[in-house]
């Protein structure tokens, strides 16, 4: 199954993002819970061709989990959502390897985070 | 820990307590999910900002600024006078605690607090985030961290750590002991429906 795995602590932002992707005929998986998020892709990595997560999550954040799933599956799609571009590039060097493109800035619109997936994988129909 | 410093209720429990708790006592809140420390902060911040004549100092992490600004207008808090004259300092953990080190954060809230007399306030309120450590993946600075404050001093000022149960909950067994017993209080919210 062609699967997009979102994950984000804010179920309000989460929602949305799970509802815009259905309307383009995607099949979304929503997480709040990273670690169980992690956990559905332990069982299944082949499932989902991309993950957009928050960085920014109590329990395993977002880098953390991309650490993860890229230690399982290297070549795994993943968009990373943060609220806070400049605090995580200048105080946490964002640890794992990741290129600003797969970076979208908190606030966004959702027409952009649809754009994002577009550019990653074609529209379901 | 003393029976009496554990208090385990639902947040309108907890934030009644916390009213009632003295200056110097450096306390430890679990809570459950975003929305609970949402209405905490606002409930808090209302009592200590409108009646007790406070500074408040909240460093959230996982919230942005803005969306705590938000959450403490929704309970009628004029949060743009008390911002201006400085009796509400809201601001991203990250940039507080480790800017540059956590020994500059204490003194910090030293001067803080002499600023808080100097302006004739009763005294000094911190709620501070902690998942900014686990974030940093600072955990063995974490427990030194908490284990450097006094768990109770002479200070005028409330210092309230708060985790998220996610992040407590990864702490081993032996670090969580050691961080409670780093506290005056152990307090943990439950979500309501578990009550």
């Amino acid at each position: 199954m062609n699967t997009i795995m979102v994950v984000d602590d804010e179920r309000d932002i989460l929602s949305l993002i799970e509802k815009v992707l259905k309307k383009y005929h995607y099949i979304v998986e929503a997480y709040s819970d990273s670690v169980k998020a992690l956990a559905s892709f332990l069982r299944d990595p082949s499932r989902y061709v991309l993950i957009i997560t928050d960085i920014r999550m109590p329990g395993l954040s977002g880098t953390e989990l991309s650490e993860k799933i890229w230690q399982k599956d290297p070549k795994k799609k993943i968009i990373f959502m943060t609220a806070y571009l400049a605090e995580e590039y200048r105080q946490t060097q964002l640890r794992v390897a990741i290129s600003k493109r797969d970076i979208v800035e908190k606030p966004f619109s959702l027409e952009r985070i649809c754009d994002e997936v577009r550019l990653r994988l074609p529209v379901n129909t | 820990m003393v029976r009496e410093r554990l208090l385990d209720g639902t947040l309108l429990t907890v934030v009644d307590q916390l009213h009632k708790f003295e200056f110097g006592e450096h306390n430890i809140l679990v809570y459950p999910d975003h929305d609970t420390l949402r209405e905490l902060y606002a409930r808090h911040c209302k009592k200590r900002l409108e009646t007790d004549n406070e500074v408040v100092v909240l460093l959230p992490h996982y919230l942005t600024a803005p969306s705590v600004r938000y959450a403490l207008q929704e309970f009628e808090i004029d949060v743009k006078r008390y911002e201006e004259d400085q009796s509400l300092i809201i601001m991203d953990a990250i940039n507080t605690m480790f800017n540059p080190s956590t020994t500059d954060f204490l003194a910090y809230l030293r001067g803080l607090e002499a600023r808080a007399r100097a302006k004739k306030k009763n005294g000094l309120c911190v709620i501070a985030d902690m998942g900014v450590f686990y974030h940093m993946r600072k955990i063995d600075d974490l427990v030194k961290y908490e284990a450097s404050i006094p768990s109770k001093s002479e200070l005028k000022s409330n210092l309230l750590c708060v985790y998220h149960k996610r992040d407590f909950d990864r702490l081993v067994k032996e670090q969580q002991e050691t961080i409670c017993k780093s506290h005056y209080r152990e307090i943990q919210i439950r979500p309501e429906r578990q009550m």
